[in-house]
């Protein structure tokens, strides 16, 4: 097979503006971080669809990871290992979490933040955890033929369908990671979101409680084939509850979970709907379980 | 495309697809026979080697992203003195692999205990999640990761005391 087709060309640029300028002559370049993505899904060869590879690893503003006091700069091609090194003891539980459940440490030092959140037709680990929190993205790239450089939040990523929303040669740089903190966190991966995205959901909560009430809720899950979903109803519907909730506010507030998620997309399939519903109240019951330990 | 690299402490110089990836170019390029190739996708975990002293699964890594770069396989790995080590420390233990996956596992052990001497047995069931062959249960796996990285703790402490 390797004799039938032609080697891709794989272009190294060792500086941002290489880059930039390599992905304004090569738009259908495919951009290669870890690569542990690409590699897992093609065969024989990582990606038949694209004869030139722009490798990222060589920049360094790709990989440095800047550390502040409030908040973490991750470069797009850094490992999620070493994200989990720098960031340790100052990531919130969650995120460290979610990084974890990526892979055991031959996938995670390979794998990068931006490949977890950029590969094109699937949402993993990453996306829903990181909507919960104020996350923001650095995106370069070529703009009206000018190079430019903007902000956005993690959630303008993508667009309602799940797929990528960046514009024209646009490439991510940078993660910016607030820090905040909640004594409620959890992370949740049911099924397996790289073998079976129909099926698998990825849930995650962000909460802050005092000993009466639901202070601030925020939950948010993935379903790989289809997008991330936040929805603020959902949450608005818990927090300011007093805690513990009953039963019937428990009911209540998954039918209005049941009710928004088969409004968002027809895609969920029935087992990511009933997981994530599931979740959902399993969540609120850890809530409640937490509340009254205090 | 031409790769130089350093496979088991040898230059190697190879014109090949830069694509190959690296569980193919050492099995077949270049003469390895301790790399048992499985499923090819990063599923079986059997194809461990080391990449600059971190395990990676060598059918996920390219040609093209191994220039520059150490590649250590178990033929050279067997012979060095962390081997010997992790070896004894599984013997302790009573935990023998079987010949299929001692190599993947001693090298992702080595990846464990070079970074942490006294792992959790979170920590080392997390790392062994990927490496499909049961031949070990794993609270054998626990023992023995664990048994090793006191040994190589323990050699660590008598090196900094010379």
């Amino acid at each position: 097979m390797a004799g039938e087709n032609r080697s891709p060309t794989v272009f190294t640029p060792s500086s941002m503006s290489e880059l930039l300028e390599l992905r304004r002559s090569k738009p259908q370049a495919t951009l290669w971080a870890g690569g542990t993505g690409l590699m897992s899904r093609y065969y024989p060869y990582p990606y038949p669809l694209s004869r030139d590879i722009i490798s990222l690893k060589h920049v360094p503003e790709m990989t440095r990871i800047n550390r502040t006091e409030r908040y973490l700069d991750i470069g797009a091609a850094a490992t999620l290992e070493r994200v989990l090194t720098v960031g340790h003891h100052i990531l919130p539980p969650v995120l460290a979490k979610a990084l974890r459940s990526v892979g055991p440490p031959t996938i995670t030092n390979q794998a990068t933040i931006g490949g977890n959140l950029c590969i094109p037709d699937l949402r993993l680990n990453l996306a829903a955890v990181l909507s919960l929190f104020n996350v923001q993205l650095e995106l370069k790239g070529d703009l009206k033929h000018r190079l430019q450089t903007r902000w956005i939040p993690l959630i303008r990523l993508y667009r309602r369908d799940g797929k990528l929303m960046l514009q024209g040669t646009e490439v991510l740089t940078r993660v910016r990671i607030y820090f905040e903190e909640g004594n409620f966190q959890l992370f949740q991966q049911i099924g397996f979101p790289y073998q079976h995205p129909e099926e698998a959901v990825l849930f995650t909560v962000f909460a802050n409680h005092g000993q009466d009430s639901v202070v601030d809720y925020r939950a948010a899950a993935t379903f790989p084939s289809v997008g991330v979903f936040r929805d603020r109803d959902v949450e608005s519907s818990v927090t300011s509850k007093a805690l513990p909730l009953n039963h019937q506010e428990i009911r209540q507030t998954s039918r209005l979970l049941r009710r928004t998620l088969q409004e968002y997309s027809t895609r969920v399939s029935p087992i990511q709907l009933a997981r994530t519903v599931r979740a959902f109240e399993r969540s609120l019951i850890l809530l409640n379980t937490k509340s009254v330990s205090r | 495309m031409k790769i130089q690299f350093t496979l088991n402490g040898r230059q190697e110089v190879l014109h090949i697809s830069s694509d190959v990836p690296l569980l193919q170019l050492l099995t077949e390029y270049s003469g390895i026979s301790s790399i048992r190739p499985g499923c090819d996708r990063g599923r079986c975990g059997n194809c461990v080697v080391l990449v600059n002293d971190l395990p990676l699964l060598s059918c996920l890594v390219p040609a093209f992203d191994i220039r520059g770069r150490q590649i250590v396989t178990f033929e050279r790995f067997s012979q060095t003195r962390d081997f010997t080590e992790i070896q004894k420390g599984f013997t302790q233990a009573d935990a023998l692999p079987c010949s299929f996956c001692f190599a993947s596992k001693s090298m992702l052990t080595h990846g464990i205990i070079s970074g942490n001497t006294s792992p959790q047995p979170e920590e080392i069931l997390q790392a062994f999640s990927l490496n499909a062959c049961t031949c070990l249960e794993p609270s054998r796996i626990v023992q023995g990761v664990q048994q090793a990285g006191t040994l190589r703790g323990r050699r660590r402490r008598h090196g900094r005391r010379k």
